[in-house]
């Protein structure tokens, strides 16, 4: 007994050590904010919680209680895109626990630290509680009906004196489908297209440059079916924070396949941590290293040059462009030596297909559409798109962004990116079933109707630019609501302290008060906080990052006064006067609009993305089936008879019905599992290339050349379908009267009498989708991948330095853009770049995110089992360049931005997980403003436990000249001691 | 009679502290008091590992051997589990456990220790275990319910393999088998020497 | 401190059994209305099973674990 325990000894001494953080260089985060936060910690815990002697439970309200019945209720995690299936206990309709998900094909069980700690979001102890005002600069409880009627008529009289463009509708990533179809169909009843999402500051470049070169702005394959890859490449994103579930199936494929997991990140990210290679490059710089890559691949012959000549169009283009950039400029550019990607670049031709993963790393910078064009292009030339285990692999961010962005939350679209053209509104009008002139009447003129709306990003020059500066936008904005949307998220923070100041009305609508409280203390009134409730907290699909759609019960009621999305936008529509009008074709019992009829109206009139096949019906079988499911291919394994009011599962049907689900729901479209996979017929998930402009340019074919979809009758690229193109087919008569009649219809009432100008998806009959899939073609046609995106102002990608580099040579020889107006909005480029600031600011500046919070954070910082794991925001530096300031781990530094005088007082984490001359910070933190305790500006109760300076109180002016996404990953900074 | 452990796969752990919440959110544990924590080592550099800590359940259990007042006890799947009513809160069982397990809440205002908790293995504790006082002593007996540790669960990567250990064994071995490389398990290195794939 | 630390370790940890016990007893008689009445029963030792079997759900959760 005793001899075992001396030789054990050593080890356990060690890991004692370890465990307690006491070995100084074995220090890792968690020791560090443990020390770090053990005062806030203390406060917090004093604050919130009674610490008992005996009891190992805090709050008795939660509590299993035995003996009393438990129902089972299935939703899922609001924290990330993975779409991890949520399984609550209720007892009495309180959420008493939470079980795994084993059933789910897509967490098998598993969660992060979020999804694990979930059920406390709706204990909601740190939750706004009731509508509240600031009065006199203190705020006030109020009813809900003061609240409907106060901010109600202070946004009429706004819309009255200003116009309904001086309103920005700012929506949620975090609304079900339902929610975010009716808040933007809410805007267009307003009158404006100033309505967006979080989707414009983490993945609109991705969306845009995604949908130039295959056809649809979305993840082409999914979580699972990276377990079928052969190597993983991924670039700008840190899943293991981020997504951590969807490392369960990078790992296995990782492990099964023994696939090289390439991770090109500044950081060894917790991801790198797992990878074969980490490619450690100068934040800013993708583009060389893709093209550096490239580079490699053209000398040796590595590119499927069948795919390039037969799927691809531009192609020549791109190697011009790449051969500038040999092993020696690249790693002048990039600081990654020639020789790790010549490896790289060999390691994806041996190991194919790969697949090709980014987050925000790639997308958020002001070259950020040109970026994943470039992480296209790569996939491209090995010719890993289309195909099991290959596919450009987007991880979307918040837990219905993809949807949201489906779903037009968009300042440039109508649902399911119809854009803003007069069909566009006529096809809605025609669905929601009020006449175009209704709502062309809604607006102040048809212009404004189909000019697009000013990207969020820059919700806060619209509020202060100079009225003659605007663009199109007919005055500044007065009213500025945040619903489902954190502030501390967007750059530029003093900017928009100013904006908020500015505004004569803020309006938060949200289950946290966000930082508005801190951002607008210094405001006396016109401040309005309504609480919303969760998502769990009522019914509802949302969209994974894969396209497949998840239909969420209803867990509790909705806790405290807290109201959900629909009943809120119903009671507003109300108090506008176009509640009647809105909802025509939707059920609603007394002010609550019923989720199932809005999914019907979206199956209706949304056809491009297609989310036309997946009826409530259909959600809810595979979600009460999820077991029916391979929990890889995603394919339901056998046929399940329809019961209780629930639809039949075919087998064969994909789980969750990724769209495209083509058609109407009694069609029974399996979904689309692999986008653009010609291995399969179009009826079972395959497809092509999206035509989107055309059949050719100057003379140059845009479809594919002689390559098409499984089964197919037209043997060939072909264009989008329409109606004359069915005649022309002579197919024509195999649609039934119904849908002809329909047809027809439309063709008077959206194409001004022309109906053989009906496109596949204008037809609401679905009667050209039916018959096109009839004869194994793609309704959406069979195009080229687009390496030569025209229309973007880098036709190919090239290299640009950001805004803000230390680097002035290379700002001398790869300069930004010039300046323009965009978006209705002055948008500079060169004028900030050509500020040299580099010698006040020599350290580059970058941010990302934690595993433990989410976003702007305050549901996750109010989250007393999250909040622990992190009390505190810091920046991680670099040894050496600690040293050259003097700061040791766990000093207080002062980081400087070089804008706004802007600084922020956190906590020195020195690491070299950093590279040399490179600082990081998390972006979830706020509740402190340059270095001050906002603590005592949020209303009693709903501070969050842990709060924090917000990065982006030090990030800078830049924004993508194609989606005004806004530069979070490279600035500058200067950090010093405090 | 199955014995129960876990297994901490770090070549799978992502340091993402599901287990840590899954934890807290099971048995409603208290700020302060973390039965499970996750632990990286060599944090920011190459070769950085994560794993996941709680009580091992030893077989030979050193708390057990030193408690003053006897208030361990081990069930006959080999779980160890203590009597929050003997246990005194001395804090002898933190000296002698070897992964730092046994956690105190603060029980006054000079730094006096209240009774030892830990990690249960989702087991309960010496009461019936389908009681509001057990549950608030122990948390839930996930055991009895047919069920395993929440932590090992709803493990995001199945790092953490908790259960029988016969069976969680023999699936580390297939994974390891299939990886085609040693074990990336902490201290692989030091005893077998570096892993053949660098 | 002492030649022998076997028998040194023997004889620190039979001092606190006794001494804890006395702890508890004085406990227990002096202040009966703090300790329930509850404590000195959950003293006996339950050395039996905590309830573990192989059920579905378990074997469910192996089979994911692979």
């Amino acid at each position: 007994m005793l001899t075992k325990k001396s030789s054990g000894k050593a080890v356990g001494a060690r890991l004692t050590a370890a465990l307690a953080g006491a070995a100084g260089a074995a220090m890792d985060r968690r020791a560090f904010m443990r020390r770090s936060g053990l005062v806030a910690g203390g406060i917090a815990a004093a604050a919130s919680l009674q610490l008992k002697t005996v009891e190992a439970a805090g709050a008795a309200a939660g509590a299993p209680k035995f003996g009393v019945a438990t129902k089972i209720v299935k939703n899922m995690c609001t924290h990330c895109s993975v779409g991890c299936t949520v399984t609550a206990e209720v007892q009495n309709g309180v959420w008493t626990g939470q079980e795994p998900s084993f059933d789910s094909p897509i967490n098998l069980g598993a969660h992060c630290a979020k999804g694990a700690a979930i059920r406390e979001l709706v204990h909601g102890d740190r939750r706004l509680k009731y509508p509240m005002k600031l009065v006199a600069g203190k705020w006030q409880r109020m009813t809900w009906d003061q609240a409907v009627n106060e901010v109600g008529d202070r946004l009429l009289k706004i819309r009255e004196e200003a116009g309904p463009d001086s309103v920005y509708w700012l929506g949620s990533a975090k609304f079900t489908n339902e929610a975010a179809y009716l808040n933007r169909k809410f805007a267009a009843f307003w009158g404006t297209n100033n309505i967006d999402h979080q989707a414009r500051i983490c993945h609109s470049t991705t969306v845009a440059g995604v949908a130039q070169s295959w056809g649809y702005g979305a993840q082409t394959n999914s979580y699972n079916d990276i377990q079928n890859s052969r190597s993983i490449f991924l670039i700008g994103g840190n899943p293991a924070e981020a997504h951590p579930v969807s490392l369960l199936h990078v790992l296995r494929g990782k492990e099964n396949n023994q696939a090289p997991f390439i991770v090109c990140d500044p950081r060894f990210t917790r991801t790198a941590a797992h990878s074969t290679e980490h490619v450690r490059l100068r934040p800013g710089t993708d583009i060389p290293l893709i093209w550096g890559i490239l580079w490699h691949a053209f000398e040796n012959g590595w590119t499927d040059e069948e795919f390039v000549k037969r799927r691809v169009y531009g192609w020549d283009d791109v190697k011009k462009e790449v051969a500038k950039y040999n092993p020696a400029e690249v790693e002048r550019i990039t600081g990654v030596p020639g020789s790790q990607l010549r490896r790289v670049a060999q390691t994806l031709w041996n190991n194919r297909p790969f697949t090709v993963i980014w987050c925000m790393g790639g997308t958020q910078h002001t070259v950020g559409s040109a970026n994943v064009r470039a992480y296209c292009i790569l996939n491209m030339n090995y010719g890993t798109i289309g195909v099991a285990g290959g596919g450009t692999n987007i991880f979307r961010g918040h837990c219905n962004v993809q949807g949201a962005t489906d779903l037009g939350l968009d300042v440039l679209n109508l649902p399911n990116y119809y854009g803003l053209t007069e069909q566009a509104w006529r096809h809605f009008a025609r669905g929601w079933g009020v006449p175009y002139e209704y709502m062309l009447g809604r607006f102040r003129s048809k212009a404004l109707m189909e000019m697009p709306g000013t990207p969020q990003s820059r919700w806060h020059d619209l509020a202060l630019e100079a009225k003659a500066n605007l663009t199109g936008q007919p005055d500044n904005i007065k009213a500025m609501v945040f619903w489902g949307h954190g502030a501390n998220t967007q750059t530029r923070g003093p900017d928009g302290k100013k904006a908020m100041e500015k505004v004569d009305t803020l309006v938060v609508i949200d289950p946290h008060p966000v930082q508005i409280p801190v951002m607008a203390a210094e405001r006396k009134d016109g401040v309005y906080l309504l609480p919303a409730c969760t998502s769990l907290e009522m019914r509802g699909s949302r969209t994974a990052s894969n396209r497949s759609l998840q239909w969420g019960e209803q867990v509790v009621e909705p806790i405290f006064e807290s109201k959900n999305d629909y009943e809120i936008m119903y009671l507003l529509a109300k108090k506008f006067g176009f509640a009647a009008e809105m909802f025509k074709n939707i059920k609603v019992e007394g002010n609550m609009p019923e989720a199932e009829s809005i999914l019907r109206e979206i199956n209706r009139t949304c056809f491009t993305a297609g989310y036309s096949g997946q009826s409530p019906e259909r959600l809810k079988a595979h979600m009460a089936n999820q077991d029916v499911f391979d929990r890889v291919n995603l394919k339901a394994l056998k046929d399940v008879p329809a019961k209780d009011g629930m639809a039949e599962i075919k087998k064969g049907e994909f789980y969750g019905l990724p769209w495209p689900c083509w058609g109407k729901p009694e069609h029974r479209h399996t979904g689309t599992h692999i986008l653009y996979d010609q291995s399969v017929p179009v009826a079972e998930g395959g497809g092509n290339f999206r035509v989107l402009f055309g059949a050719e340019r100057e003379g140059v074919s845009l479809l594919a050349d002689g390559l098409f979809s499984k089964g197919s009758e037209i043997k060939d690229g072909y264009p989008a379908f329409s109606y004359g193109m069915l005649k022309r087919l002579g197919w024509e008569g195999e649609l039934t009267d119904a849908e002809r009649a329909e047809i027809l219809e439309i063709g008077t009432m959206v194409f001004g009498g022309n109906a053989d100008n009906v496109p596949w998806n204008f037809d609401t009959s679905g009667g050209l989708m039916r018959v096109a899939i009839a004869h194994g073609c793609d309704p959406k046609g069979n195009a080229r991948a687009r390496a030569n995106v025209w229309n973007f102002p880098d036709p190919v990608p090239t290299h640009r330095e950001p805004l803000y580099s230390a680097d002035r040579e290379m700002v001398r020889k790869y300069p930004t853009y010039t300046d323009r107006v965009l978006h209705r909005l002055p948008t500079l480029f060169k004028s900030i770049q050509d500020r040299d600031v580099s010698k006040q600011f020599p350290t580059i500046l970058t941010s990302g995110r934690l595993v433990e919070y989410e976003g702007g954070g305050d549901e996750t910082r109010s989250n007393k089992w999250l909040a622990e794991l992190q009390q505190s925001m810091f920046v991680e530096i670099h040894p050496a360049d600690a040293r050259r300031i003097g700061a040791k781990n766990n000093d207080d530094v002062w980081v400087f931005g070089p804008e706004n005088n802007a600084r922020i007082k956190v906590k020195a984490l020195v690491t070299e997980r950093v590279g040399q001359g490179v600082a990081w910070m998390p972006f979830h933190f706020a509740g402190h403003w340059m270095g001050k305790d906002m603590r005592s500006s949020y209303p009693q109760g709903t501070d969050p436990i842990v709060l924090g300076e917000a990065v982006n109180t030090v990030t800078t002016y830049g924004y993508d000249p194609v989606t005004q996404m806004q530069e979070t990953k490279t600035t500058l900074c200067r950090i010093e001691k405090a | 009679m199955a014995r129960m452990k876990f297994l901490l796969d770090a070549e799978r752990c992502i340091e993402c502290n599901a287990c840590v919440t899954a934890c807290k959110n099971e048995h409603e544990v208290p700020w302060g008091i973390n039965r499970r924590r996750v632990v990286t080592l060599n944090d920011g550099k190459p070769g950085e590992r994560s794993i996941s800590m709680a009580c091992m359940h030893c077989t030979d259990a050193p708390c057990m051997a030193v408690c003053p007042v006897d208030c361990f006890y081990k069930t006959a799947e080999g779980v160890v589990l203590h009597s929050k009513d003997l246990c005194i809160g001395c804090g002898y069982c933190f000296y002698a456990c070897p992964f730092g397990a046994p956690q105190y809440p603060q029980a006054g205002n000079f730094g006096t220790r209240g009774k030892m908790d830990k990690c249960t293995f989702c087991a309960g504790g010496p009461e019936a275990s389908t009681t509001d006082a057990s549950f608030a002593k122990y948390g839930r007996n996930r055991l009895a319910e047919g069920k395993l540790p929440l932590c090992a669960e709803m493990c995001s990567t199945k790092a953490l393999l908790g259960g029988d250990g016969d069976v969680i064994a023999g699936i580390y071995r297939e994974r390891v088998a299939t990886r085609g490389y040693g074990s990336g398990a902490w201290g692989w290195a030091t005893a077998y020497g570096d892993p053949s794939r660098t | 401190m002492s030649n022998n630390p076997d028998t040194k370790a023997a004889n620190r940890r039979q001092f606190f059994k006794v001494a804890g016990l006395g702890a508890v007893a004085a406990g227990a008689a002096g202040a009966g209305t703090i300790a329930a009445p509850a404590a000195a029963k959950a003293a006996e030792p339950a050395l039996e099973s905590a309830g573990y079997s192989e059920t579905a759900h378990v074997k469910t959760y192996y089979a994911l674990a692979k």
